[in-house]
């Protein structure tokens, strides 16, 4: 796979990332630029960037492999997106920038403290966010390092370094505003990759009637609209998927970066259209791949996950190297924004949380510390976990959502909410996240109807919030801060 | 919500669905409405959970129809209820869901006015505060 085609595309791919990073810094004056990009960037890039902070590996590589298996099951989960990103737009979008004009906004546990006047929802969300975040980038170290291996021909180890050294550098000299940009770059790579995956798709195929046909005939639930799920799966990740992007830390951080509030007016119609199209790599490499193999050009999967490698074998060799280029901006930007939320909780919200404050002139030095480490914990956890990493990376899209979407769909939007109600909805989230986790991966149980386990903790968490609210007093209605009043009444 | 997950517990699917549909809808009325006003909220709502009902309806429909069977019919080669969920269903839900924040931005999600009324609030708090 190492041809000099694919190399050339993938270093200069590595080369352009890292100088754009490197740019960033030119940008960061404040230790809010450094760890939350406070208004610093237009409409146009955030909203590239959080599409492609969203679309992770997984769409690539996962999302495929999943047709390929179940046929039309995960389309629900990314037909689902889309809406997600109107959803977290109208809801949470307006009220987070209003607060950002008044606040000196970086983080979301900066936020979560605003709003609800307490250190200890702080300190929960911090936790919750480390948390998550070693979890993810745990599961990322070997799935970066195996297809970097792959495309240049150097050994797992190299791969890793090559991959993470450079999205540690540029993530540790410039933090958020670096995330951003190249976030941008990044995203720009994958719709191109995937507008070009459609067209030779089709043409390859005969178009839709000879690509459907040709696999319905052979199996036709692999074309029906379920697919070989369970209808309240998809019915739950459809939910999950469309609600729970506005939990997600790495689409809420986007909207205290832009510079202006008008610059919120285009963004859900770039964000989600960005994934519109890139989603459409998801839908058809994995029913091409289903092609090729039900028509003898390529023999049949040992794993599901290699149908797009089988797929991109049949493209020109500078059109797969754009999409593992794509690839790689997949990983490196979900991986450099969930650094950065990381690094930030560590260095201020922690602190904060104990009721000490790092001056600010040594917040961003601090800052470029902690993200060295923390890739660095990250890297060595993801190579050497084995076990570990693969139960902890369950802790993915449900978990963040179940700790994070309470706090902002209905803290920003219900002045009622108190601050007793965010402390149990964390709790509980916290709570029932990691006692499924050793349900399904420890004990091996499964709940029933293969009904997905984020599910309930997101509705448990956004029900205890509400209901908890009901009955306590704090941080609500008259005792609300002004400022953060007037931004929920707006 | 709780409806969904005891739905979701219950294996009644179908209801399952019309509850996601109606869930999705509040929540877009609620952060598309403004303090005690409903304004443009309320036809967005409606849209939303007419669109999404009408296509959960037929995709449920041809889904059990021809289950397990190629169809007795297709559009552009896709089972109909494949086609009722991609394209159909991901571009008019796309309409309510997302492209309707630019189109009603400038008249009531963010306008002019409410930006210059909130700044001004904020100051008055400020200015307060310095006293």
């Amino acid at each position: 796979m190492s041809d000099p085609v694919t190399v050339t595309v993938v270093i200069g791919y590595f080369v352009l990332t890292f100088a754009i990073g490197l740019y960033a810094v030119k940008r960061v004056k404040t230790a809010e630029h450094y760890f939350g990009a406070h208004k610093l960037f237009g409409a146009v890039v955030t909203s590239v960037a959080a599409f492609a902070s969203i679309m992770s590996g997984f769409g690539f590589i996962g999302g495929p492999g999943l047709v390929y298996a179940l046929g039309a099951t995960s389309l629900w989960i990314t037909l689902a997106a889309p809406i997600g990103f109107g959803l977290g737009w109208f809801i949470v979008g307006k009220r987070i920038r209003l607060i950002a004009e008044v606040r000196p906004i970086a983080t979301l546990p900066d936020i979560a403290a605003a709003r609800f006047k307490s250190e200890a929802v702080r300190g929960l969300l911090a936790v919750s966010l480390v948390l998550g975040v070693i979890a993810y980038l745990g599961t990322q170290v070997m799935a970066g390092g195996y297809v970097v291996s792959g495309l240049l021909g150097v050994n797992l180890e190299t791969a890793i370094l090559i991959i993470f050294g450079i999205t540690m550098v540029y993530t540790a000299i410039a933090g958020m505003a670096a995330s951003i940009l190249t976030d941008f770059f990044q995203g720009l790579i994958m719709i191109v990759a995937a507008i070009g995956v459609l067209i030779f798709a089709l043409m390859m195929t005969g178009g839709t009637e000879g690509l459907f046909t040709t696999i319905g005939q052979k199996d036709p639930i692999l074309i029906d609209p379920l697919g070989k799920g369970t209808w309240v799966l998809v019915l739950m990740w459809y939910f999950v998927f469309a609600l729970g992007g506005l939990g997600q830390p790495h689409l809420a951080t986007k909207f205290y970066a832009l510079r202006n509030y008008r610059d919120l007016k285009w963004g859900a119609l770039i964000s989600g259209g960005s994934y519109m199209l890139s989603s459409l790599l998801w839908i058809f490499v994995g029913y091409a791949a289903l092609w090729l193999v039900i028509g003898g050009k390529i023999p049949a999967l040992q794993k599901p996950d290699q149908a797009a490698i089988a797929f991109l074998g049949q493209l020109p060799v500078w059109m797969a190297a754009v999409v593992y280029a794509g690839l790689l901006a997949a990983i490196m930007s979900t991986a450099s924004g969930f650094i950065s939320i990381g690094t930030a909780a560590i260095v201020r919200d922690l602190p904060l949380a104990f009721g000490k404050e790092l001056e600010h002139s040594k917040q961003v030095w601090w800052g470029r510390i902690v993200t060295i480490l923390l890739t660095v914990f990250a890297v060595i956890f993801g190579y050497f976990g084995k076990y570990l990493v693969a139960i902890l990376g369950a802790l993915g899209w449900g978990y963040f959502a179940s700790a994070t979407l309470p706090l902002l769909a209905i803290g920003l939007n219900w002045k009622r909410a108190t601050r007793e109600g965010a402390i149990a909805s964390l709790t509980v989230a916290l709570v029932l996240n990691i006692g499924f986790l050793i349900y399904e991966k420890v004990l091996g149980m499964k709940l029933p109807y293969a009904l997905p386990s984020y599910g309930i903790s997101i509705i448990a968490a956004l029900l205890v919030i509400i209901v908890v609210s009901l009955f306590t007093r704090g941080a609500a209605e008259e005792d609300l801060d002004p400022d953060i009043k007037a931004a929920i009444e707006a | 919500m709780l409806l969904v997950l005891v739905a979701a517990l219950m294996n009644s699917w179908q209801l399952l669905g019309y509850l996601v549909g109606l869930s999705l809808t509040l929540w877009l009325i609620t952060g598309a409405m403004k303090e005690n006003e409903l304004g443009p909220a309320l036809w967005l709502g409606i849209t939303l959970f007419v669109f999404w009902a009408v296509c959960i309806s037929l995709i449920f429909k041809y889904w059990a129809e021809f289950r397990g069977q190629f169809p007795a019919f297709t559009i552009a080669g896709m089972h109909p209820g494949f086609f009722v969920l991609f394209p159909v269903m991901w571009l008019l839900l796309f309409i309510p869901g997302t492209l309707s924040y630019a189109l009603i931005f400038d008249k009531w999600i963010l306008s002019e006015e409410t930006w210059n009324e909130f700044k001004k609030k904020v100051e008055g708090i400020e200015g307060g505060e310095e006293q």
